[in-house]
């Protein structure tokens, strides 16, 4: 099939992520395979580009937490499907998040939806769940080196752990070669510049922007 | 001159009592810290019994005689004498309050094992009822009289017990894959959430002010609310309004695109949350509810109260007054419980504003610019 006719699939499985269809969201998928559609342009031109609009009438509150839950769960169901054909193609990761709710915290849905939209939009994401220990994020960080770390905390008394492990990274020397995000309800800018991070992100639409540009940082610098 | 507690319920009424009042909202992150135990061991209250509850709760209300807090003098367990009853497990971290660590429903089946909690059984329920039971013989009779001190019945919402059962992710996804299952769990919620005010109130022994603590309906959007919250709150407010309770129910989300169907839930009160920063709009709040609701709120615990200056908080107080204060049913309150390290001065800067810009009747004159 010529690129040209892809956009009927890919317009397809926009629509259903954005219309949360979740009924015909796998046959839609399993069409654009069997049609010739590549994965990864499924993927891309389809499922992220139903989830960028749908992070777009969350932002104008068109769409509310469940909704975008909603998306996120369908964009999984359709990638059971897309995943084992992109396996023979090179996809080009836009970058790579370690994730998790700081220690003390048990919080979790936001940081839910902000894994739910990085992983949409491309990023490779290490979710370490929730209260985890300062010396958790260090050890991930040593294994899987990622090129960000998010931390999120729902709680003013929880909120500085973040700190912390800002400290404990700078400590092992690990600081240098990562960017740090931050976010949750009692986080603001102008914590996240006190305690050292590099961005800060009000909701899971923005800490896609936020990583895209800390991405386009340690990309310049390469 | 009125008594906190009743310059509280005639504003609950909808009227104008002699001036606006100044109600803190404190719980335990605000309580325990102000009562000087140590953040990092703030466990020490949240796990502590009756007595560590009591006295950190009687430092923070002697600080500040001239006001109401609410909800006051309770057994502060957060989140646990409901979800420990549901069967989940419950952590108290060390720095902060209990927190669901595993959800009792982990497959849509599980629903039908759901069981509305005997209060004298089940989890925390005994526990606090107890320790409750000791606080109301503990306290002076005059808390209870003038401040309604001990006289509140706290619930979880429906939607808030459904959510933390199932985990908010699996449940969010079920609204739209198991309609028929999450109204089952919320029958059996909402008879929960009944029984375990009754429970309260054969404890507390007189008419009560109840608080339905609801944040969790601010992720739902306006059709899932309709569909399955909205019915079991108004079931909720509506059978216990008719036990002669004072019905407050709470949601410090941003509530703004549920305000249509909200007001008619059958609740006395409205403590409308933040939109980031800032407090919800208090004037939409009021256009859109203030008929039915007295509205609790006005100032963003954190943006303001904590960060705020004297004079910065004074004048969201101001604003606040002249937005929701015109014709009664209002009460001056942060939209969520205040934060550790909240400046005293800004508490007083708050009761200070009720005070200066709230007698009735409002003068638009000292409250305009």
């Amino acid at each position: 099939m010529k690129p040209t006719n892809w956009k009927i699939y890919t317009e397809k499985l926009s629509k259903a992520i954005v219309e949360l269809n979740d009924i015909e969201i796998k046959k839609l998928a399993k069409e654009a395979i069997d049609a010739g559609v590549p994965a990864q342009v499924a993927i891309l031109e389809g499922l992220a580009k139903g989830m960028e609009i749908v992070g777009e009438k969350y932002e104008k509150k068109e769409y509310f937490l469940a909704d975008l839950i909603m998306a996120a769960e369908i964009m999984k169901d359709a990638m059971e499907v897309l995943e084992p054909h992109l396996k023979a193609e090179k996809v080009p990761k836009a970058g790579t998040v370690v994730i998790g709710t700081v220690s003390g915290d048990l919080h979790d849905i936001g940081k839910n939806t902000v894994i739910a939209m990085l992983r949409s939009a491309g990023f490779e994401v290490h979710d370490l769940g929730i209260d985890v220990p300062v010396e958790v994020f260090v050890q991930k960080v040593k294994e899987i080196k990622p090129h960000i770390l998010a931390m999120s905390a729902l709680l003013l008394s929880t909120m500085p752990m973040m700190k912390e492990v800002i400290d404990a990274l700078n400590k092992e020397s690990l600081r240098k070669n990562i960017k740090v995000l931050v976010g949750g309800r009692p986080v603001t800018p102008e914590y996240a510049k006190m305690i050292g991070a590099d961005a800060y992100a009000k909701d899971c639409v923005e800490a896609v922007k936020k990583a895209h540009d800390l991405m386009k940082e340690i990309l310049s610098k390469k | 001159m009125y008594s906190p507690l009743e310059r509280f319920l005639i504003a609950a009424g909808l009227q104008e009592p002699d001036q606006v009042p100044a109600c803190p909202f404190a719980t335990g992150h605000f309580i325990s810290w102000f009562a000087g135990i140590p953040e990092q061991q703030a466990v020490e209250y949240w796990a502590g019994d009756y007595r560590k509850k009591l006295s950190s709760q009687l430092t923070v209300i002697r600080a500040f005689p001239e006001v109401q807090f609410w909800p006051g003098i309770w057994p502060d367990f957060g989140i646990a004498p409901e979800m420990t009853a549901f069967g989940c497990e419950v952590s108290f971290p060390k720095n902060s309050s209990p927190a669901v660590r595993v959800p009792a429903i982990k497959s849509i089946e599980d629903i039908d094992k759901l069981r509305v909690p005997d209060p004298k059984h089940d989890g925390l329920m005994p526990l606090y009822l107890e320790s409750y039971s000791h606080m109301i013989r503990e306290i002076p009779k005059e808390l209870r009289s003038n401040y309604g001190y001990c006289q509140w019945a706290i619930a979880l919402g429906p939607t808030d017990i459904v959510g933390l059962s199932m985990g908010y992710d699996k449940f969010l996804v079920s609204l739209y894959r198991y309609p028929d299952a999450i109204h089952k769990a919320y029958k059996i919620v909402t008879k929960a959430i009944i029984t375990w005010i009754e429970a309260q109130r054969e404890v507390i022994g007189s008419d009560l002010l109840t608080l339905i603590a609801g944040d969790a309906d601010c992720f739902l959007n306006p059709k899932q609310f309709e569909i399955f919250a909205f019915p079991y709150l108004k079931e909720i407010c509506t059978k216990l309004k008719k036990k002669g309770n004072v019905v407050l129910y709470h949601n410090d989300g941003d509530t703004t695109h549920l305000l249509d169907k909200l007001k008619d839930i059958e609740a006395n009160m409205f403590n409308y949350g933040q939109v980031g920063e800032e407090s919800m709009d208090t004037a939409l709040v009021k256009r859109k509810v203030g008929d039915k609701m007295c509205l609790i709120g006005g100032l963003n615990p954190i943006g303001v109260l904590l960060k705020g200056k004297p004079e910065e908080v004074d004048y969201a107080c101001k604003k606040a007054i002249f937005e929701g204060g015109q014709n009664g049913g209002f009460i001056l309150s942060t939209g969520g419980a205040m934060a550790a390290h909240t400046p005293n001065e800004n508490i007083l800067a708050m009761i200070n504003a009720a005070k200066k810009y709230g007698k009735y009747p409002l003068s638009l004159d000292l409250v305009r610019g």
